[in-house]
């Protein structure tokens, strides 16, 4: 999951925000600058949690304010294309704001509700199972 | 043949051998890359080539999202089936997956994408696999959640199989009472081979008649690109005003006939209609029928 993505996410029902990232692996996957598509995204960014998230996973420390003017301070708006596109979560958890944990997993975070059986990995049934029934 | 939401849960009807077609199949290949590509063409996002970021709803093995990858999009794709989430990882798609339950509702702030598309989904939420499963409001809630994260005047498209009439209609029906305009496209209404289903929806107030997507009509195109070509109403650039309330020939009832073999669209009448209290069904005016007639 890129950080710009998390950057957008909320709790399932509550829409409480932010979930709080506590990053165990992070992946750097560079792609073409994309300035058109930062400028075009960062009005919908949530700063301080992006800032506060860049720190937590030892990208370095964002102004405290979003670049006006995509045509000065390139640096910045290459970090940003570097910390919300490039930097991908591979392992980790998710946490909202009442506590509730969502673990990120081969950078898939698992979104389904939990149930006291979840504490372990679902058994998934096999479609003979059901057929048999 | 047996419908598979009537086998099993989506979870486990997609499990490892089910996706591993989609890793070696390419008849299962090609059909979902032609499917995503026209709900992408059906988004009718901006013209000004930017990269835009997008929902891919039951993206499974990332073979629908590859084709927004190929258009320079970023997407995010979410799907309940492990097996299938997999055989995105091992085919390195590149969009960000989540695995989630599509009628538990989005997780996304408000506003944050230009638009979704989904290839073969929305079938699988009419399921009640468990008794306190009920399809009605799991609809609901997932159009809500969805309509919430879109960005205000962009557009959501699925490509379905309703199982049958009033299963498109509770569909159309759950997303309408959600705030969306829109309704459903059928491309080559005719062909019982190359027909297929779009239920084509906006966050936001119905466009003009004019702007509305259209469906591709000829009875068999697909098989012949430049007929195909040639009938494909692309969305007008001409404004239209929109037509005053009242003053149309609006059937009272709006279409109860075969609304499958139309192509409907429901207007802002029919909107302000059904804000009224009033039953509203799907409401027809472009019929397939009477535009074959020409060809
Ligand atoms: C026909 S496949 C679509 C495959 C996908 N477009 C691709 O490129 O591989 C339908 C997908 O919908 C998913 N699905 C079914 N019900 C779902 C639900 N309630 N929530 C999320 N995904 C669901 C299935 O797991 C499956 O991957």
């Amino acid at each position: 999951m890129r950080l710009l993505t998390h950057n957008f996410m909320c709790s399932p029902r509550t829409k409480a925000y932010p979930l709080r990232l506590v990053p165990a692996e992070i992946e750097m996957i560079e792609s073409a600058y994309n300035p058109g598509f930062v400028q075009h995204v960062l009005p919908r960014i949530e700063w301080e949690p992006l800032r506060a998230t860049a720190l937590a996973c030892g990208l370095g420390e964002l102004p405290p304010s979003p670049p006006q003017d995509p045509n000065v301070d390139e640096d910045v708006w290459r970090l940003l294309h570097r910390i919300l596109l490039d930097t991908h979560v591979k392992e980790g958890i998710l946490v909202s704001p009442s506590g509730a944990e969502y673990t990120i997993h081969n950078s898939i975070p698992n979104m389904l509700p939990k149930t006291a059986a979840d504490a372990e990995p679902k058994h998934v049934p096999q479609a003979t199972d059901i057929m048999d029934e | 043949m047996s419908r598979p939401e009537h086998v099993a849960p989506p979870e486990v009807f997609y499990n490892e051998s089910e996706a591993k077609k989609y890793l070696m199949s390419s008849r299962m290949i090609e059909i979902q890359a032609k499917l995503a590509n026209r709900c992408l063409e059906l988004l009718a996002l901006p013209e000004d080539g930017g990269s835009k970021l997008l929902l891919d709803i039951g993206c499974g093995t990332g073979l629908s999202g590859d084709v927004l990858s190929e258009s320079g999009h970023i997407w995010v794709g979410t799907d309940i089936s492990p097996a299938m989430l997999d055989v995105a990882l091992e085919r390195d798609a590149e969009g960000d997956l989540f695995q989630a339950d599509a009628g538990d509702g989005m997780f996304f702030r408000n506003g944050v994408f230009d638009g979704a598309i989904s290839v073969s989904v929305l079938q699988w939420l009419c399921n009640a696999d468990s008794s306190n499963v009920k399809p009605r409001k799991r609809l609901l809630v997932f159009f809500e959640t969805l309509y919430a994260c879109l960005y205000r005047g962009s557009r959501a498209v699925f490509q379905f199989y309703p199982e049958n009439e009033s299963q498109m209609e509770l569909i159309s029906a759950s997303a309408m009472r959600a705030g969306f305009t829109g309704g459903i496209i059928v491309d080559y209404p005719h062909s019982t081979r190359a027909k297929k289903i779009y239920l084509c929806l906006r966050a936001g107030p119905a466009l003009p008649v004019a702007l509305q997507p259209k469906a591709l009509l000829v009875g068999d195109g697909e098989h012949d690109p430049q007929q195909a070509g040639r009938q494909h109403v692309e969305f007008s650039k001409r404004r239209e005003r929109p037509k005053k309330a009242g003053a149309g020939k609006l059937k009272k009832g709006g279409a109860r006939g075969s609304a499958i073999s139309k192509v409907d669209s429901i207007h802002a009448l029919k909107e302000r209609q059904r804000r009224q209290g009033h039953d509203v069904k799907l409401d027809s005016r472009y019929t397939g029928k009477k535009r074959s007639k020409k060809f």
